[in-house]
């Protein structure tokens, strides 16, 4: 048996699944924001009863703690080490207003161009600890083809600074290349540890008190867990797990096999997805979060301000519908009218007061001179056309990411999705009018009201990383499992690939994982009309999807 | 990093990771491995106003529009030589469309090496990019827009040149190592363009060991104030990068500081990549120089990791001998509407002259025999002769009507191609304004 919770932004919703992955119970509870630890732990208690608690083999939590704390600007102050060398103005990289600049500096084959120097160091962390700040972060440029300096002022810090007890490394946190986004990335991650520590070891205690045992996992953004003790390095890996839960629900209730758009219709916004075969795609370059461009990798996710209880509005004689939200609809004792108010009166929905739904519709299709039917439709066929124009403009950027190669540039890959999925209070009526007018075949599931939590329950846990290798500087690096190692000249594509996925394979320790590779590029070193190396790039990744039965 | 751009760039980045002319050319696949990097290292692609593009895909037209290839188009050029000139007229369009403020290309192969008429590859060029992308703009803008041509490469852009030296708008500004000490051996101080154009070629021959200083003596004293006269609707930069101290190929000692600050300077509306075979010493710092100079943004930061601030100082002799070049073309461009064509190229119907090309990367010889119609009307019809060993297609006859051909010359070019048939296997007709290239095989 498993439990899937999910903490949404008012209510959480907790499933308890059997071994076959049939539901068999669930709750929605109000969430407390002051005390998410109680809310997933009267969750699991009202789920499960004394008796089918040892039967438990897992239990995963889609938390909003860390999103929350990074909106609101909460988490704790950070001081950043920066060793940025030459190239952009190192100004810019106002993340914190406790930076400091060392010099020092890698090029782009992982070189040391400068060494950083000892005295630069602890006169920063001083300074830091002087204005009170005892969280640190480090980010080198190019450190995820040579972290030796971050590590190196780690070990400066450790061995003059007792009382730093919290550092990031920003090489750990991402093997790709964007130093602003990691700077960024250890920056918010090195917040909000310590809020974020308490928020597990609160859990585990009451875990304990209800005699749970059963490993804790944390969904990430990429639609795949983490167990809680590797959650504890890695906070900022669990932001946008509302949107992963919820992709994640749609492939678990609906199992693509197709190009498919996964739609959430909520109530102020609407959440598309894309799934091409049975994989969900991923955000090409990494979250944004409160406008912190980040490297955290995350499930292709884009929304649209419209939704069930969006605030309908005549603006300039012409229907407007969100993205402004005033409450829920009319026809639930809300304030104004709503597309789901237009649903109630053309009897597409068996809740809701009609009379309500009614008499918040009449005025505006007074003013607008036409029917109360008439503008209902109208409400419903916008509601569609502005989600379908949202869809086309999603599909042409898309399909119009930069390639390299020309291999890829004249292979037609364009992404044409055959079939709609969707989910939300208002997908039963939705999904077939934007099916039709999409020319999709469409699906929506059972039970899609705790479909976040069910996705949440089944996710499988996932992992990158990435091996970058130097055949004529004999070495390579896995810079996110701290792996450097010496090679020589025979290492190839083959070795590497193989490496990555071992290495892979090993960290995970009890998944019985399906480890892909998602990138291989070689390149041979020509140095005056000679091969003098090769460089290989691999990445190899356990992709998110629906947990293996009996597996973790 | 909430950095917006104050111009908005796009840039297309197409390094053509599996394609290269052979495995060990420097023009290699590996070219701007390590510029992808630093690019993306950087971050500047999460710049605000800084977006990147896919390239397109020319069409044959569009080399047509442009070159004469001998046999045919398709028999010389391949997939990479479209796709490098797609991505110089996606630039342009990006631009032209307004979707951006300026656009660079950074494509492979490039182009400058390459002239109108085309056997095979020179100079690691086979098509000329940026030529194809202006004749294109031509065809579908206007032919009256003005274009300037300011090309930084080390090596003298003879191709570039080639195709524009009897254009009056155009504009082609080179600046290069000397020719007497660097392939391709021309761009000295004297071509100063064909009777319909004279004077709209300007070539800078610079010594060895030149530095920033140079260049930009020359830029401040020669190139800005000429695009200040001739007022282009479109700027330029045939952004070669095999000035740099650390190339491989020339002898030359231009920092990525001194790249970046001329494209400030110059301002151009594009950038089109040429050559630069530093491509882990230079490249990725030139280029990541030439985006942020291109977008308006500070780029002072940016430094090579040998870089010492002792590369920019230049010998007296160097500054000289500058100076002097500078000084001559100055005067040549401010007196070149008084020049008598008909004195100065010493004929009153034909200016004709001859010109021998080598292909050093297809190993190929060409002879030229030109004819160019001096005419009131027309910068005037041109009629190329052209015969190139060891191939065996003998003679070709080439024909070509520039965009503002007058009738006359136009009934004259479309009669010579009639009664030329029976003299020559290989005949071609390439009319501007028509748009469409004839051949008789
Ligand atoms: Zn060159
Ligand atoms: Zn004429």
């Amino acid at each position: 048996m498993q439990l899937g919770i999910d903490i949404g932004g008012t209510h959480t919703d907790g499933v308890l699944l059997d071994k076959n992955d049939q539901l068999i119970n669930h709750n929605k509870l109000p969430t407390d924001y002051h005390n998410l630890a109680d809310t997933i732990l009267s969750s699991c208690q009202k789920l499960t009863s004394n008796s089918n608690r040892n039967n438990l083999n897992r239990l995963v939590l889609s938390t909003t703690l860390i999103t929350n704390l990074i909106i609101k600007g909460g988490g704790h102050s950070t001081g950043l080490l920066l060793i940025p060398g030459p190239g952009l103005n190192p100004a810019w990289y106002n993340y914190s207003p406790y930076t400091k600049i060392i010099s020092g500096s890698i090029d782009h084959r992982g070189r040391k161009v400068k060494d950083i120097t000892e005295k630069e160091v602890k006169k920063g962390v001083a300074n830091f600890i002087k204005q009170g700040v005892n969280n640190i972060g480090i980010c080198g440029k190019f450190s995820t083809r040579n972290p030796s300096q971050e590590l190196k002022i780690k070990k400066i810090i450790e061995n003059n600074f007792p009382e730093i007890k919290n550092i990031t490394l920003s090489h750990k946190l991402s093997g790709k290349l964007n130093y602003p986004r990691r700077i960024a990335t250890t920056y918010l991650n090195t917040g909000v540890q310590k809020p974020h520590n308490k928020f597990i070891s609160d859990i585990q205690t009451g875990l304990n008190k209800l005699n749970l045992e059963a490993p804790v996992y944390i969904l990430k953004a990429d639609g795949g867990t983490m167990p809680l003790k590797e959650a504890k390095n890695l906070p900022i890996e669990s932001i946008n797990s509302g949107p992963a839960a919820s992709i994640m629900g749609i492939l678990a209730l609906t199992k693509p096999t197709e190009t498919t758009l996964g739609l959430d219709i909520g109530g102020t916004t609407t959440d598309i997805s894309l799934f091409v075969g049975q994989e969900p795609i991923f955000k090409p370059k990494g979250i944004t979060i409160n406008n912190y461009k980040t490297s955290v990798r995350g499930l292709y996710n884009q929304s649209i301000g419209v939704g069930g209880d969006s605030l309908i509005q005549i603006k300039d004689g012409k229907l407007k519908i969100g993205p402004q939200r005033k409450g829920s609809a009319a026809a639930f004792g809300g304030p104004a009218p709503t597309p789901t108010d237009a649903l109630v009166y053309l009897n597409l929905t068996n809740n809701g007061d009609k009379k309500k739904a009614t008499a918040s519709l009449n005025p505006l299709a007074k003013k607008l001179h036409l029917s109360t039917s008439e503008l209902a439709e109208k409400i419903i066929t916008k509601f569609c056309s502005q989600i379908q124009t949202k869809i086309n403009q999603i599909l042409t950027k898309l399909n119009n990411q930069p390639v390299y190669t020309i291999n890829k540039l004249l292979t037609d890959n364009t992404i044409q999705p055959t079939r709609l999925v969707g989910i939300g209070g208002p997908a039963k009526t939705i999904i077939p009018k934007l099916a039709n007018r999409l020319n999709l075949k469409y699906e929506v599931p059972d039970h899609s009201a705790v479909a976040n939590a069910v996705g949440a329950a089944l996710a499988r846990t996932t992992k990158e990383c990435t091996l970058y290798a130097d055949t004529s500087r004999s070495y390579y690096n896995i810079p996110e499992l701290g792996i450097e190692k010496e090679i020589t000249d025979e290492f190839n594509l083959e070795t590497a690939k193989k490496i990555a996925q071992q290495e892979l394979n090993s960290n995970l320790k009890n998944q019985t994982a399906e480890i892909k590779i998602t990138n291989s590029e070689t390149f041979n070193l020509i140095r005056g009309f000679k091969t003098t190396g090769q460089i290989i790039k691999v990445t190899a990744q356990v992709k998110p999807g629906r947990r293996r039965t009996n597996a973790n | 990093m909430q950095i917006k751009a104050k111009n908005n760039l796009g840039l297309v980045f197409f390094p053509a990771f599996d394609w290269s002319i052979s495995p060990t050319h420097p023009e290699r696949k590996e070219r701007l491995l390590y510029t992808k990097d630093q690019v993306l290292e950087e971050g500047l692609l999460d710049i605000e106003g800084i977006e990147e593009y896919n390239p397109l895909v020319a069409t044959i037209d569009d080399v047509n529009r442009t070159h004469i290839c001998i046999p045919d188009t398709e028999s010389i050029i391949s997939k990479p030589h479209l796709i490098s000139a797609g991505g110089a007229i996606k630039a342009a369009e990006l631009v032209m469309q307004q979707e951006v403020d300026k656009a660079f290309a950074i494509i492979r192969p490039p182009g400058h090496h390459a002239f109108r008429i085309v056997y095979g590859a020179r100079g690691f060029c086979t098509v000329n990019n940026e030529a194809i992308m202006v004749e294109y703009l031509r065809q579908k803008y206007g032919s009256d827009l003005k274009i300037a041509f300011v090309d930084t490469d080390a090596h003298h852009a003879d191709g570039t040149q080639n195709i524009y030296y009897n254009d009056p708008n155009v504009l082609h500004i080179s600046i290069h190592q000397d020719g007497r000490t660097l392939f391709p051996g021309t761009g000295f101080t004297d071509d100063l363009g064909g009777p319909g154009a004279f004077g709209r070629t300007i070539n800078l021959p610079l010594p060895t060991n030149t530095t920033d200083q140079g260049l930009h003596y020359a830029l401040d004293n020669l190139i800005l104030p000429i695009l200040d006269d001739f007022d282009p609707d479109l700027i330029i930069n045939a952004a070669g990068q095999d000035n740099h101290y650390s190339d491989p190929l020339t002898q030359m000692k231009i920092t990525a500081q001194g790249y970046a600050e001329l494209n400030e300077k110059l301002d151009p509306d594009l950038a089109i990549l040429q050559g630069g075979y530093s491509i882990e010493s230079a490249l990725p710092y030139i280029n990541t120089g030439i985006m942020l100079a291109m977008a308006g943004l500070d780029y002072s930061y940016i430094k090579e990791p040998d870089y010492n601030s002792k590369i920019v100082k230049q010998s007296t002799k160097i500054t000289d001998i500058i100076k002097k070049r500078v000084d001559k073309l100055l005067s040549s461009w401010k007196k070149r509407d008084e020049i008598d064509i008909q004195a100065k190229f010493n004929t009153q119907d034909y200016y004709t002259t001859q010109h021998n090309i080598f292909y050093d990367t297809a190993q190929i010889r060409e002879n030229q025999q030109i004819k160019i119609k001096i005419c009131p009307d027309c910068s005037g019809l041109m009629i190329i002769d052209s015969r190139a060993v060891p191939l065996s297609i003998g003679e070709t006859r080439n024909i070509i009507l520039p965009f503002d051909v007058c009738n006359e010359c136009r009934q004259l070019g479309y009669n010579k191609y009639e009664i030329s048939k029976s003299d020559f296997n290989y005949i071609y007709l390439q009319d501007k304004k028509e748009d469409k290239l004839l051949t008789n095989h």
